[in-house]
């Protein structure tokens, strides 16, 4: 199933567009019985038996749990010791869930060059 | 003729491209000339221009150019990554 499908169905929009400077955080608009539950989904997902993509199963399920704040899933890449990495987050209300420690989104944007202003 | 955006997400790493096919999920890097190849087909453009772009950028016989574009385009093509 491809992912805009499976996240559309847990209630979770894919953001390809946006712009990726928002700060890493819990919201305010989360209350204590949301941020209980995602407490609860971080720890079972760090006892998860299959490591591999953990950070996109975290995402798909938080934003389940949090669907009424409308969070956007991004995936974002970086590269390490010249191995590309992908990493997924949530994104809503205005921070990103977990932060995005330095993972460059990926999205349809034309590319840059330098000194091109933005 | 342009990327098929509505299956293709990208971005720049380190002077790399990096695809997400997002029919197979599956990721792609592309370096050197095919990036620039690629920058020229995320905003649309014309089999002429790509070579022009290939002979601007790196200082090559047009025929080179020409020789790279088939090849990249053939190998975008097959991968159903162009809307022509």
């Amino acid at each position: 199933m491809r992912l805009p499908v499976l996240a559309r169905i847990l209630g979770v929009a894919v953001d390809w567009s946006s712009d990726p400077s928002l700060p890493p955080g819990m919201p305010n608009s989360i209350d204590v019985a949301e941020r209980l539950m995602v407490r609860n989904v971080v720890r079972v997902m760090r006892h998860w038996p299959f490591a591999e993509g953990t950070c996109l199963r975290q995402s798909l399920m938080l934003g389940r749990v949090l669907k009424d704040h409308n969070p956007l899933l991004r995936i974002g890449v970086q590269g390490q010791n010249r191995e590309i990495v992908a990493h997924a987050w949530l994104e809503l209300d205005g921070v990103a869930l977990g932060g995005r420690d330095g993972y460059l989104p990926l999205g349809r944007s034309e590319i840059a060059r330098d000194g091109d202003e933005l | 003729m342009r990327l098929r955006a509505d299956e293709l997400v990208w971005q720049v790493v380190d002077s790399e491209i990096v695809v997400l096919d997002l029919r197979k999920s599956v990721y792609f890097r592309i370096n050197g000339s095919g990036a620039t190849l690629w920058e020229q087909l995320a905003g649309g453009t014309t089999r002429s221009d790509l070579e022009a772009a290939l002979v601007d950028t790196y200082g090559i016989p047009p025929e080179e150019a020409s020789a790279d574009v088939d090849s990249f385009l053939e190998d975008t093509r097959q991968r159903g990554f162009l809307e022509e």
